[in-house]
């Protein structure tokens, strides 16, 4: 009972936080907020009893992009020389579009709400069907499962869109720039004796949730933003990765993972099975495979991601360009 | 409720008393600085006793040992964005004063 008082108060600071994050003027604030907002959604599946989403969420949703913001936020500052950003005002002020907007998603509100009273008690969803042929699958971890076996399409195409990522911020940066290396303003000793001594232990954990998705919470998802995480304390530190399209090592790690999970898709399918219908003796190592690979693929992702918004692949004045040979 | 359950409930109950008190400090000291000294030191100290409740309630060895070693790992990143963020303070502190 006293739980769900719990469920109830932290529904509430949601709605509040929510609220909070998009009233502030001041854009460091509500970045923050919504790094506590993405904590608390965090917790929120926890008690829905999905330890696999929580980390997802609480590592990529929130922390990640958290960085990403605050990256991007340090840039904006950086180029324009102010001390703090404010948001400008709603284009749109008119009393009749605020009226409108308000029923309207009251409304919606409203419909949600009776939506969700009216659920059936039980669970009457498909948890029974994906437990039934959990054996066939071959993995012991229903979500790993569900992710990569009976709706690996989606997960397919998900990782699709992040190498359309990869291809967009490169789009929107410049090219020219072969090896980032940061300028000793950036290099921090602390910083680089902490991931001297801790990076081999990331890199570990890493590999460990990858290896673990097949048996506990883990998977290709969270041991890629683990790795990512390792990748970005590099670049704020003040080290150089080689980040750039124009080597062939590189493109080939951001497109292993969408292109090995397309090539186990085809040459899965015979006469008797569809596009990615896993034989099931073969269904464990299928599925290791494209997790290890997609692994690869979402760290790089992940790291490039942070470079493009944090402005570090710009060409600017307190970079040094070095242009290596034509191909590593 | 045995006795073992009382310690770890008030094992519990100390650490949360050392976040309010890091929360409370870091709404009303004047300065970035001393803040920051309120955040990480005590916030580390709460979650180490938080940590000690859950492994007096847990029982087992094996999940103390991963407990504490969450603990360092925690006071480890703890204190090295606490040095990063005083760096970056006292830089900007710095390009105010010219």
């Amino acid at each position: 009972m006293y739980v769900d008082y719990f469920d109830y108060v932290l529904a509430l600071i949601l709605i509040f936080l929510t609220w909070q994050m998009l009233r502030v003027k001041d854009l460091l604030t509500s970045i923050v907020l919504f790094i506590i907002f993405g904590m608390l959604i965090a917790l929120a599946w926890m008690q829905l009893k999905a330890p696999d989403i929580a980390l997802v969420e609480a590592v990529i949703g929130s922390a990640l992009t958290g960085v990403l913001f605050l990256g991007a936020l340090g840039y904006i500052e950086s180029k324009s020389q102010v001390v703090y950003v404010e948001k400008k005002n709603v284009l749109i002020t008119s009393r009749v579009y605020t009226i409108s907007l308000t029923i309207l998603t009251a409304f919606l509100g409203f419909i949600l709400f009776l939506t969700m009273w009216k659920l059936p008690e039980q669970q009457v969803g498909l948890h029974h069907h994906a437990m039934s042929a959990l054996p066939e699958s071959g993995v012991k971890n229903p979500v790993t499962a569900v992710i990569l076996n009976f709706r690996g399409y989606d997960t397919l195409l998900e990782i699709g869109v992040l190498l359309l990522v990869v291809i967009a911020v490169f789009a929107l940066n410049a090219t020219r720039l072969v090896i980032i290396n940061t300028s000793l303003k950036r290099k921090s000793r602390i910083l680089a004796a902490f991931l001297y001594l801790l990076s081999p232990l990331m890199v570990l954990v890493g590999f460990y949730m990858l290896w673990a998705g097949g048996h506990a919470p883990g998977g290709a998802f969270q041991a890629g933003a683990m790795l990512a995480g390792v990748g970005i304390l590099m670049l704020m530190g003040g080290g150089s990765l080689p980040l750039s399209m124009k080597f062939r090592v590189m493109r080939f790690i951001y497109a292993i993972g969408f292109a090995s999970f397309i090539c186990v898709g085809i040459l899965v399918g015979n006469e008797t099975r569809h596009f990615l219908q896993y034989p099931p003796s073969l269904a464990k190592y299928l599925i290791f495979m494209i997790e290890i690979f997609a692994t690869i693929s979402i760290a790089a992702t992940l790291v490039t991601l942070f470079a493009g918004c944090t402005g570090l692949l710009l060409a600017q004045e307190d970079h040094v360009v070095k242009v290596k040979g034509k191909s590593l | 409720m045995e006795i073992h359950q009382y310690v770890a409930l008030s094992f519990l109950f100390v650490g949360v008393l050392f976040f309010i008190a890091g929360a409370f400090g870091l709404l009303r000291f004047p300065d970035t600085y001393s803040r920051l000294h309120a955040l990480t030191k005590a916030d580390n100290i709460g979650l180490g006793f938080i940590i000690l409740g859950i492994a007096i309630e847990m029982g087992d060895l094996s999940v103390f040992i991963k407990l504490v070693l969450v603990w360092v790992l925690i006071i480890f990143s703890s204190a090295t964005s606490c040095y990063l963020i005083a760096r970056a303070a006292l830089r900007m502190d710095k390009n105010e004063q010219e």
